[in-house]
């Protein structure tokens, strides 16, 4: 039977001392030399770095280059959403009505609102279109936020342990993952 | 603002009544493509409309309200669409923005049919866009 042998380098030896300290005794560092030390520090060093995402490195993000920027800067930014309009005040046909339908169908508060005029045709439909929206209860004084959309944060503290413990495990598995990928080769003589 | 409700069966009506189909990217073609079309006559189409005349979506004479038309033009043959998931606790939810000429119709599926929000407030877009903007940026 062929003896198996392990012909490594001395990052091999490295990671099969850090393998056999795992069943040691805390008195392990103490019968080897101090370049070994600073070889296992070497690739702490490194394996810590699997915990930390670029921006807890301390490390400046790179500032805007000029080939990013917007170079046509005579073309405006076309206005997204349209100004605030109060439906109330033309829920009975008047003068204040046929003002705010001439404005809507200018297009001055919007697209949306010039189409709807134009669909409506006179102030008057227009007139009954949004008191038709209130008696089915559509209209809206005001646009409803959404609570917690973009990042929702956590709301007990053992849910944030869970989290955190789980985090820390996943990324432990991790480092075990690409350490046992390094672990090198076996060679039979 | 106007927030409107419909079921499938009354989206799918409505663009019936408009003669409208849905372009290829837009947020209703999907969940309409699975709905049969209304049979005209049918008592099927006497209790749409009736639901849609209670919440004020039809008119007398069977009128789409010209809000919900334009809003349905919106959504059925948008310029732009914008198209975010957003994840939280109790699972994910997508939302479309349908975008003409800057104003938008926000569009979210629920379960029982589609809830419509217009027009976007430019407060609204402006913190959609930074969501966008945010969410490219972590790579989402």
């Amino acid at each position: 039977m062929a003896r198996e042998t392990w012909n490594g380098n001395w990052q091999e030896s490295a990671f099969g001392r850090i393998r056999d300290f795992v069943g040691s005794s805390p008195a392990w560092y103490e019968n080897v030399a101090p370049s070994d030390v600073a070889e296992d520090a070497y690739l702490l060093g490194i394996a810590s770095t699997l915990f930390l995402r670029d921006e807890d490195s301390g490390a400046k993000p790179n500032p805007p280059t000029s080939a990013g920027k917007r170079t046509s800067t005579n073309t405006p930014a076309r206005p997204l959403g349209v100004p605030p309009f109060t439906y109330e005040r033309c829920l009975a046909a008047g003068p204040e009505a046929s003002a705010a339908f001439a404005s809507a169908t200018s297009g001055r508060f919007g697209a949306l609102h010039r189409e709807s005029a134009a669909g409506a045709g006179s102030a008057e439909a227009w007139s009954e279109a949004i008191s038709a929206l209130r008696r089915g209860g559509a209209l809206r004084s005001e646009w409803p936020s959404d609570e917690c959309r973009c990042d929702p944060p956590l709301e007990t503290f053992s849910e944030d342990l869970r989290a955190c413990s789980s985090a820390v495990l996943r990324k432990s598995m991790h480092a075990f993952k690409i350490g046992f990928g390094l672990w090198g080769r076996w060679e039979s003589p | 603002m106007i927030e409107a409700r419909l079921s499938l069966s009354e989206a799918r009506w409505m663009l019936q009544l408009m003669n409208l189909e849905p372009s290829p990217d837009s947020p209703l073609r999907d969940p309409l493509g699975v709905v049969a079309e209304v049979p005209g006559g049918s008592s099927v189409e006497t209790k749409l409309a009736e639901a849609l005349t209670t919440r004020g979506l039809l008119l007398s004479g069977r009128r789409i309200n010209p809000f919900a038309a334009a809003a349905m033009k919106w959504l059925a043959q948008p310029e732009v669409v914008w198209n975010l998931a957003l994840f939280g606790r109790g699972g994910a939810e997508a939302v479309h923005l349908a975008f003409r000429e800057g104003a938008a119709v926000e569009c979210r599926r629920e379960p029982s049919g589609l809830r419509l929000r217009f027009p976007l407030p430019e407060s609204e877009a402006r913190e959609w866009l930074t969501v966008q903007v945010e969410g490219d940026r972590r790579g989402a």
